[in-house]
């Protein structure tokens, strides 16, 4: 069959039997815009969910322990710290692009501040986090590093009422002696921070709402070895802190500083050996592909994944997704039968045309090819249909939610994933399942010869 | 141009053979007549020589192929290359033009796809000859039975095929427009050389024909040669 006369016939035919299968295609794109937007918003809360809520193209691995129920409380048992040559064994894993070790102060903190903010002074109790600044260098840029690294500050001497050069701070100022010039510590706080405040705590204690980017820059004083709770016993080291963005990296609650400061801290003030071990790192993967590796090496390794909401959210997502394709397939498939019988229908009224059409010249190659690719102009049309409705769909429904929601921590501003990628699935699919709907009827239309086809006609 | 030798042909279901043993040779050329009562087995010998029905036994030759070894691709290239068939009940596609029924052929590979242009003015130069000039965008509803016959006689006549198979054409007709078609068939016999084989109950095209075949109970009864 020639190809113009492929497609005059298609036009023809189409054209003349357009009621028929229009109907056969109203359900092919309802079934391509239900499937398309569907999926397309479980893509999006999955982006939101794994690349933002839980990124797992980064996971967090910890020494593996033991914890023995002792009535309320519990035994830990086993090493609670990674070592240096552990980060180099997971460094080696194949698939990871990077390892950053973290490091929990282990000494208590006292913060003290926030008058020039909220007008009023408060006191709270310091947790904090060491990480390695190169994790969130994307986030917030040099901001964020060790203060000891820059010797320009280090050494000047200073005392209780002089002051430091370029915003430093005097640290250890006395009547007995002089302190030291040091920039103050840059600090990371997670968002949801601030969301928390903004949220329940200022309502709570009647406080002004605050814009988070107006903070970076914001000092505290923090009293490292101090403790409202209980007296420690240890030596109190007074310092200052500066906010130098916001990074998801960051400590949910409490403050995130620079590993090397930390591990100083620990080391200064901490029970014995408490700065030479990590308490956990953060395994950065190549790609998203290689993390199940890198989970099972890791656990090989005798560390484990504790990121128990990734795995949740990752497998929640998986299963919604799954199951709303196979809804949308199974919609899809009941709309292939339908086209099934249209094609049916179509192959019975036009049963003289084809046994023309045969004796003319026909093979039967010839009218299995044209039925055919009827079906796929007919699922081409009714996918890009579908297309477009979901567009439209996930248009006024992404408009509805990211304008008529509450803002809630990690909202995005949009709901929804329409990759190109999706809208070639759909395509394919609304065609295939037209091209196999069609695909018995055409079958069947080519079985009788020419002959029995015409006589009984 | 046509050996056919021990054609028998049962329909699936039926005890009785259509067909029983029919030998039979035409020339290139020839314009052969067969008659006989209904349902003695004209029309199902037009069927299997036109390649439309496939399932007999026996050995039919056109032009030295054998049809029934033919696999489906040939054959359809066989019935668009070298047949042309005029079934009784005319058989045109109404939501087609009169030119697109006459040119259907080409669609599926006639003419090599010579071009619509070139396959308008083929199919408008044969409904000329047969009468039907100017009727090229017409629909067959709006034709009367003459016409509508005359353009399935043009739709055969597209691709310039070697045999012409006329099923009863004049069935559905009355005696003048019959005489028209037969009038029509002779010219083209004369002119086109074609071989033609008719099955017919038509007195009249029995008379035109050269050669003269009566089917009786599924055998080549009788044979009346050069009637003419």
């Amino acid at each position: 069959m020639t190809a113009r006369g492929l497609w005059r016939s298609v036009r023809d035919d189409l054209g003349r039997h357009w009621r028929h299968v229009g109907a056969g295609a109203l359900g092919i794109a309802v079934s391509i815009a239900a499937l398309v937007f569907f999926l397309a918003l479980g893509l999006g809360v999955r982006t939101v969910l794994l690349g933002e809520v839980f990124p797992v193209d980064r996971i967090e691995v910890f020494p593996r322990s033991t914890d023995l129920n002792l009535l309320a409380l519990k035994l830990e048992l086993g090493k609670d710290t990674i070592d240096d040559a552990m980060v180099g064994k997971l460094e080696a894993i194949d698939g990871v692009a990077a390892v950053y070790p973290k490091m929990r102060l282990l000494a208590p903190a006292l913060a003290t501040g926030g008058e020039s903010l909220i007008g009023t002074g408060m006191q709270t109790e310091l947790v904090a986090d060491g990480i390695d600044p190169a994790l969130v260098a994307d986030d917030v840029g040099a901001a964020f590093h060790d203060p000891l690294v820059d010797r320009s500050v280090i050494g000047l001497a200073c005392g209780e009422n002089s002051t430091c050069p370029g915003g430093a701070i005097c640290v250890g100022a006395s009547v007995f002696g002089p302190g030291e010039c040091r920039e103050a510590i840059p600090v990371i706080v997670s968002e949801h921070m601030v969301e928390l405040y903004n949220g329940a705590f200022r309502r709570a204690y009647r406080l002004p709402k605050v814009n988070p980017q107006a903070l970076i820059g914001l000092g505290i004083d923090v009293s490292f070895g101090a403790s409202s709770l209980r007296p420690s016993g240890r030596r109190v080291a007074r310092d200052r802190v500066v906010l130098a963005g916001f990074s998801d990296a960051a400590i949910p609650l409490g403050i995130t500083m620079p590993l090397g400061f930390v591990r100083r801290l620990n080391r200064e003030l901490g029970p014995d050996g408490a700065g030479d071990g990590y308490h956990s790192a953060v395994v950065e993967s190549a790609s998203r592909n290689a993390v199940a590796g890198i989970v099972t090496a890791s656990e090989h390794l005798g560390l484990e994944v504790r990121d128990g909401g990734a795995r949740r959210a990752s497998f929640f997502m998986t299963v919604a997704l799954a199951a709303v394709s196979l809804i949308g397939i199974v919609i899809l498939a009941v709309s292939a039968l339908h086209v099934m019988h249209v094609f049916a229908l179509l192959v019975m009224i036009r049963r003289r045309e084809i046994g023309v059409m045969r004796a003319v010249g026909a093979s039967r190659a010839d009218v299995r090819l044209l039925l055919m690719t009827e079906a796929a102009v007919v699922g081409f049309a009714a996918g890009l249909c579908g297309l477009i409705g979901a567009a439209v769909l996930v248009r006024a429904a992404d408009r509805a939610l990211t304008s008529g929601l509450p803002d809630f921590p990690f909202k995005p501003e949009s709901f929804f994933a329409f990759d190109p990628w999706l809208a070639a699935a759909a395509l394919t699919l609304a065609v295939a399942s037209c091209v196999l709907g069609a695909l018995a009827p055409s079958l069947r239309a080519t079985g009788p010869d020419p002959a029995e086809v015409l006589s009984s006609t | 141009m046509i050996r056919i030798n021990g054609l028998c042909k049962r329909y699936p279901g039926s005890e009785v053979d259509v067909l029983k043993g029919i030998d039979l040779e035409i020339a290139a050329g020839d314009f052969v007549s067969l008659v006989g009562r209904s349902g003695c087995g004209k029309t199902t010998l037009l069927n299997i020589v036109g390649g439309l029905d496939f399932d007999f036994e026996g050995r039919v030759e056109v032009d030295g192929r054998d049809i029934g070894s033919l696999a489906d691709r040939d054959l359809a290239r066989y019935r668009r290359d070298t047949v042309g068939f005029v079934f009784q009940a005319y058989h045109l596609l109404d939501h087609l033009s009169c030119a697109e029924n006459v040119a259907l052929a080409a669609r599926f590979g006639a003419g090599g796809g010579s071009g619509a242009k070139r396959e308008r003015a083929r199919a408008e130069e044969v409904l000329e000859s047969v009468g039907l000039a100017g009727a090229a965008d017409r629909r067959p509803t709006r034709l009367s039975g003459g016409e509508r016959q005359r353009v399935a006689v043009a739709r055969a006549l597209f691709n310039r095929p070697r045999l012409l198979l006329l099923d009863e054409p004049t069935g559905n007709l009355d005696t003048a427009t019959g005489g028209e078609i037969l009038d029509l068939l002779s010219t083209l016999h004369s002119e086109m050389a074609l071989t033609i084989l008719a099955a017919t109950h038509d007195g009249a095209i029995e008379a035109v024909g050269r050669r003269l075949l009566r089917i009786s109970d599924g055998r080549l009864a009788e044979r009346l040669e050069d009637v003419r």
